[in-house]
């Protein structure tokens, strides 16, 4: 496979023509970028990730947010800690469950956003110089048919409904990092 | 995008951000590979990407591994050591340079590998069937443009 030898001639095998070898790889170039952009904030897309659904869904319970981003509950809760060690969002007791918190972003929280949205706007139009605006919209809308595909919706992260043997004996990478 | 039945959670600016469509495909990818190889050892598809390019470039150093991975040393440092006390990978200094490392993959590796080769195939069909046939090249084309080591 000579057109695979890449990477001072090194040779990839066979692995550029698997998709999930590629998609990782870009969703590796594409964290990198992120992590760069976002380090003096010290931000994690993670982190982000989770800011952005509770500043669209205050209120939300941490098990709605944790299911809804794939996160495992036994590492959101330790996100979940941090960020509210850093005063960015807090948990309110619910009424009528007191098992049950509900999520808000604090004022400073509130303000951090304001300022990491450009930021995150920036390293999106470097994204997008690479494939173009009709690329993103194709490449979203494929990447939405992975996503999608009910088995693999049981879990993103190893959390599954119901968890099975395959499930809980085999993990894929953290998708927190 | 994500899971219908958090449907009614609005994701805001996520839903057209790149990495996190990416991330959420990828980490759903990942899973279908866990569950697709289980019960085979050393199913974490980052180790079956290095196994393989151990087997296809046999004394390849580490530098040179984690460039070709588009991994930094402090991640596939552990992964290493992990596969080299399995028995699966083989570590030896080379002759010329006592702080270069050759890495192989014992008999047992190679084992593994085949074994693993096999689930991935069967993966990476699923991962069409998803895609579609015909939009697999325009989805590789895009991904390593963005990839740009691996253009």
């Amino acid at each position: 496979m000579s057109q695979n030898r890449k990477s001072a001639d090194v040779d990839l095998g066979a692995l550029p023509d698997l998709i999930g070898y590629v998609l990782r790889r870009a969703q590796l170039e594409v964290f990198q970028d992120f992590f760069s952009a976002f380090a003096p904030f010290d931000i994690r897309p993670a982190q982000y990730s989770v800011l952005t659904v509770i500043e669209r869904n205050p209120g939300l319970t941490q098990s709605q947010v944790a299911e809804a981003l794939g996160i495992k509950r036994t590492n959101f809760v330790g996100m979940l800690d941090a960020l509210e060690a850093r005063k960015l969002a807090e948990r309110r007791q619910t009424a009528g469950d007191k098992r049950s918190y509900a999520l808000y972003l604090t004022a400073d929280g509130t303000a951090l956003m304001r300022k990491l949205k450009p930021v995150l706007k920036t390293h999106e139009t470097r994204m997008i110089a690479k494939i173009g605006e009709d690329g993103r919209d194709q490449l979203i809308a494929l990447l939405n048919q992975l996503a999608d595909d009910p088995p693999a919706r049981e879990g993103h992260n190893g959390a599954p409904v119901k968890p099975s043997k395959a499930s809980r004996s085999v993990r894929p990478e953290s998708a927190e990092t | 995008m994500a899971r219908r039945d958090a449907e009614a959670v609005q994701f805001g600016p996520l839903a057209g951000w790149i990495g996190f469509n990416l991330r959420m495909a990828q980490a759903a990818a990942f899973q279908a590979f866990a569950r697709e190889a289980f019960g085979v050892d050393e199913t974490r598809p980052g180790r079956f990407a290095t196994l393989t390019l151990i087997a296809e470039n046999p004394g390849i150093s580490q530098t040179a591994l984690s460039r070709a991975n588009g991994r930094d040393k402090s991640t596939l440092t552990p992964l290493l050591n992990d596969l080299v006390k399995r028995g699966l990978v083989a570590r030896e200094r080379t002759k010329t340079d006592r702080r270069t490392y050759r890495l192989t993959l014992t008999t047992e590796g190679q084992a593994v590998l085949r074994r693993l080769t096999e689930s991935a195939r069967r993966h990476e069909a699923n991962l069409d069937r998803l895609v579609g046939r015909a939009d697999r090249a325009r989805f590789l084309r895009i991904l390593k443009r963005i990839s740009s080591s691996l253009a």
